[in-house]
């Protein structure tokens, strides 16, 4: 069980991020997971890699701050 | 959010409510003083150039991210269906076809030949590798012998279309030649028959000529002595007189009226060791028996024949040649 303040907002964000759902923070600002697909990136003239999809974690701020 | 910390709190709605408030006014006046707000496990809060910031605790990336572990970038050289993986490395003959790929610090894989003869790869060795096309007598992995030998596999049947491929010329080839065979035959028999059947016309038309000639002027020679039975149909000045088709010719030595006269004339001629025969002639509406020597296919060889004749006949104006047939 968390005991902080700070403990029970990082569950909360942490068990909707994991989700792949938006966790909102109100004063603050929102969270979301942003799907970045694979893809070939030029690494030289003649060569490329290739990047692995990840998700990526996206924090909007809240628009009054 | 307010019921989620309320409920993991295990506090009421409304001081949880309270709670968060603090923590934010607490947040931001710290984020208002230039100082980063960080949440272990969660991630970090700054506040730059009028700008409130975010990033992610490298725990949380990786939860998030964890479909996605242990992926990095691919070069290019690995690009493909076709390229080697670590697994590929187990084979046993990996250090002679590619030596280079148990460097750990390798690098690409050689794409040209130039690359892979640099390599250090042994191509003879490679020419030389076994080819196990029966099942090995010792495995080369770690494998609990069967107490049996592995049977060979069967031989594996020759496919129809490669056997019909070599035997359709075979056949083709004795089909013509029974074909030839059998032609050939036929014609050699039809060619026989064709050349009897003329025979047996020319020979019919030669008897009708020859009725119809004995009608007119002479009929079948009698012979004057039995002929023998063994004798055989020759042409010739001696020997027994011989029943001979188509035209004979023989030397005339006597024409009487009587045949009596005729064979008394032949006996003594037939006495000489000569063949002599007796044939009837029609001659001013009398009927002469001539006393003819020897019988000749044609009249030059009865002439070559007169010197032979006793000299009492070889006087000309004695003899003359004519066809008794």
């Amino acid at each position: 069980m968390p005991s902080t303040i700070e403990d029970a907002i990082t569950a909360y964000v942490r068990e909707k991020l994991l989700k792949k759902e938006h966790a909102e923070l109100p004063g603050l600002g929102s969270f979301g997971v942003v799907h970045e697909r694979s893809e070939d990136v030029k690494t030289g003239k003649k060569s490329t890699s290739r990047k692995p999809p990840k998700d990526i974690i996206q924090f909007t701020p809240e628009a009054s701050i | 959010m307010i019921e989620f910390i309320a409920s993991h709190l295990g506090i009421p709605i409304s001081n949880a409510r309270i709670l968060f408030d603090q923590w934010l006014d607490s947040a931001m006046n710290t984020l208002s003083e230039g100082k980063p707000v960080t949440l272990d496990g969660f991630g970090t809060f700054t506040y730059e150039n009028n700008e409130l910031k975010f990033k992610a605790d490298a725990g949380l990336e990786l939860d998030v991210n964890r479909a996605y572990a242990g992926l990095e970038p691919l070069p290019e050289e690995k690009l493909g269906p076709a390229k080697l993986t670590e697994s590929d490395f187990d084979d046993p003959f990996m250090e002679i076809i590619a030596p280079k790929y148990l460097d750990p610090n390798r690098d690409a894989e050689p794409e040209s030949v130039e690359e892979v003869e640099a390599s250090g790869v042994d191509v003879q060795a490679i020419h030389e590798l076994p080819i196990f096309e029966t099942p090995l007598e010792e495995p080369l992995h770690d494998v609990t012998p069967f107490d049996e030998p592995t049977p060979a596999p069967a031989p594996k049947p020759i496919p129809l279309a490669s056997k019909s491929t070599n035997v359709i010329p075979w056949v083709v080839a004795a089909l013509i030649l029974a074909v030839v065979l059998v032609g050939g035959w036929y014609a050699v028999q039809w060619c026989g028959k064709t050349l009897e059947s003329e025979m047996a016309a020319s020979g019919t038309s030669e008897n009708v000529a020859a009725t119809s000639t004995a009608e007119e002027r002479r009929s079948e020679p009698v012979a004057a002595e039995p002929t023998s039975p063994i004798a055989k149909p020759e042409f010739g000045l001696r020997g027994a007189v011989n029943p001979l088709e188509g035209r004979v010719y023989s030397i005339v030595v006597h024409s009487l009226p009587t045949v009596a006269q005729s064979q008394a004339e032949c006996a003594k001629i037939v006495t000489l060791g000569l063949r002599c025969s007796v044939v009837p002639a029609e001659r001013n509406g009398a009927t002469t028996f001539r006393v003819g020597i020897g019988q000749f296919e044609s009249v030059e060889n009865a002439n070559r024949s007169v010197g032979e004749l006793p000299e009492r006949y070889q006087t000309p104006g004695n003899f003359f040649i004519t066809r008794i047939q």
